[in-house]
């Protein structure tokens, strides 16, 4: 047998676990196709070949979602993070059932790839750009704020990104909760330091000294409104002059606030 | 504390004007001895609210005697005499039927509906206002209802989640969440729960039962492995009851 029948036949073994009785599904049964990289090219296979399968559409869309769930959650494959995304438009745009598959994107925790979300704000299909802002309601104003086009609206998230991706963790909420579902939040804390976090904890990765120890400790105890300020403030000096970011980091809480604020009077 | 009218009232006070069962009580105590400040704009205010949640809490226990059967969404079912199944996999009402007829049937005619566990919330909390409603108030306030999970909820319910509370309380839906889920058992991936106020909690497909046994069960559907539990998090959801009061206040004084 070659690679690709080898491939097929895992693949068939696969759907056909999937789709029988799904509430007696195990995890460790299916990953009894104990070659990992064998299990993983078959379960792309069926993503890629999901037309070509021929089982009905009702049976086809639920092996889809267990094969996304799979790869996206267990084998964390960023590689079929695309398809992933496509399938869940698609059938948001047919009134399909999607919320299996949005939590599977999710639960990568890829963070560069939500701009597999984000290229949909540009799309000229209404639908798609509206389903891709309540996706990113993460991104304070993106579904408040008004926008005169479509690239505007890219804009504003990109810079948004650009900003905050190394201090966001995952939240792990989901539509079984709510629905609207926040799935990434800033961890203002790390902002405040300038230290990116770890996705899926939101712990700092890089070890904090005695000093940056009591900058979080007086930080924490501030509300959100300053919280917020003040990391918007650190990261924009971080960026700009950091000299002066160490010197202004060096100052008493109620100092840095004030430079914040005064800072906010002059940007607005 | 609990303030009426801008005063603040003691439980005392509110047990002498108003007729309440132990689960209502223990509301009143809790709201009073809190550090979070509860006011109401009137006496029956209150009470509505009293009463809903009572009333949230008899609907949950209602619809586990149902044989309301826990699906997928990819899987439900229900009776196409009152509604329609979407591609979703939700419900929506049928045009002929009245939004009051089609609630009933769900209690009346269980068997016939198969859905998750948060679409079950919310069959419980139109259950629980039309049992107090008039039938007439209820089908004009909510003429459209959509079923599924905590999509295309009617405004007038005014359903929201609410994070970190102070206080939680016998009538909210609380979550469980199972972080590391087998990923195969997605619809474990949380579980809603009515908190019916005595230590134990209707959850739609696990029954009327304790914190600690859906947090075992979710705990037994996790990856291989895993070792974080599933918890009970810090947030509830609830309808908007001063709005459904202030719908009630105004059609029953007109």
């Amino acid at each position: 047998m070659d690679d690709f029948d080898l491939i097929q036949k895992a693949a068939m073994t696969f759907i056909s676990q999937f789709t029988s009785d799904i509430y007696n599904l195990s995890l460790s049964e299916n990953l009894s196709i104990n070659n990992i990289q064998l299990s993983c090219s078959a379960l792309k296979w069926i993503l890629e070949s999901r037309n070509a399968i021929d089982i009905p559409d009702s049976q086809l869309d639920d092996a889809i979602d267990k094969t996304a769930i799979l790869l996206a959650s267990v084998y964390r494959d960023k590689e079929s993070l695309p398809i992933i995304a496509e399938l869940a438009f698609e059938r948001h745009r047919k009134n399909c059932f999607n919320h299996d598959l949005v939590w599977a994107f999710f639960e990568a925790q890829h963070i560069n790839s939500i701009y597999l979300i984000a290229n949909r704000l540009q799309s000229s299909e209404p639908m798609d750009v509206a389903f891709a802002r309540k996706l990113l309601n993460f991104v304070p104003g993106i579904n408040e704020l008004q926008f005169s086009n479509n690239q505007q609206l890219y804009s504003y998230f990109n810079n948004w990104f650009e900003e905050n991706s190394s201090f966001l963790r995952y939240t792990g909420e989901s539509y079984s909760l709510k629905s609207d579902p926040t799935f990434y939040e800033v961890v203002l804390g790390a902002k405040y330091l300038c230290k990116p976090v770890a996705t899926d904890t939101g712990q700092i990765l890089q070890r904090l000294n005695t000093n940056d120890k009591i900058l979080i400790e007086e930080f924490n105890k501030l509300n959100k409104y300053a919280q917020s300020l003040l990391a918007c403030y650190s990261y924009e000096m971080h960026y700009k002059d950091k000299n002066w970011w160490n010197i202004w980091l060096s100052y008493p809480l109620p100092f840095q606030f004030m430079y914040a604020n005064a800072w906010i009077g002059g940007i607005q | 504390m609990i303030r009426i009218s801008g005063n603040s009232v003691t439980p005392e006070s509110i047990f002498n004007q108003l007729s309440l069962n132990n689960v209502q009580r223990n509301i009143v105590n809790t709201m009073a001895t809190s550090n979070t400040r509860y006011d109401f704009a009137s006496l029956n205010q209150l009470k509505f609210e009293l009463d809903l949640r009572v009333s949230i809490i008899n609907a949950s226990r209602k619809l586990n005697s149902s044989g309301l059967a826990f699906r997928v969404f990819t899987k439900s079912f229900c009776n196409t005499n009152f509604w329609s199944r979407t591609r979703e996999g939700g419900f929506v009402l049928k045009n002929s039927v009245s939004s009051s007829e089609a609630i009933e049937d769900i209690f009346r005619n269980g068997r016939k509906y198969g859905t998750e566990c948060a679409t079950a919330m919310v069959i419980i909390y139109y259950k629980a206002v039309l049992d107090i409603y008039p039938v007439e108030l209820f089908n004009r306030m909510f003429p459209n209802i959509q079923l599924m999970n905590w999509h295309y909820l009617n405004r007038n319910l005014g359903i929201n989640n609410y994070s970190n509370l102070p206080d939680y309380f016998p009538g909210d839906c609380r979550y469980f969440k199972n972080p590391d889920v087998n990923p195969l058992r997605l619809y474990l991936q949380g579980e809603n729960a009515i908190d019916l106020g005595n230590g134990t909690y209707y959850a739609h497909g696990m029954g009327i039962t304790t914190r600690d046994d859906i947090i075992r069960i979710l705990n037994r559907n996790r990856k291989p492995g895993s070792r974080k539990s599933a918890y009970l998090m810090d947030n509830a959801t609830h309808p908007d009851f001063k709005h459904l009061h202030s719908s009630y206040s105004s059609f029953t004084h007109s």
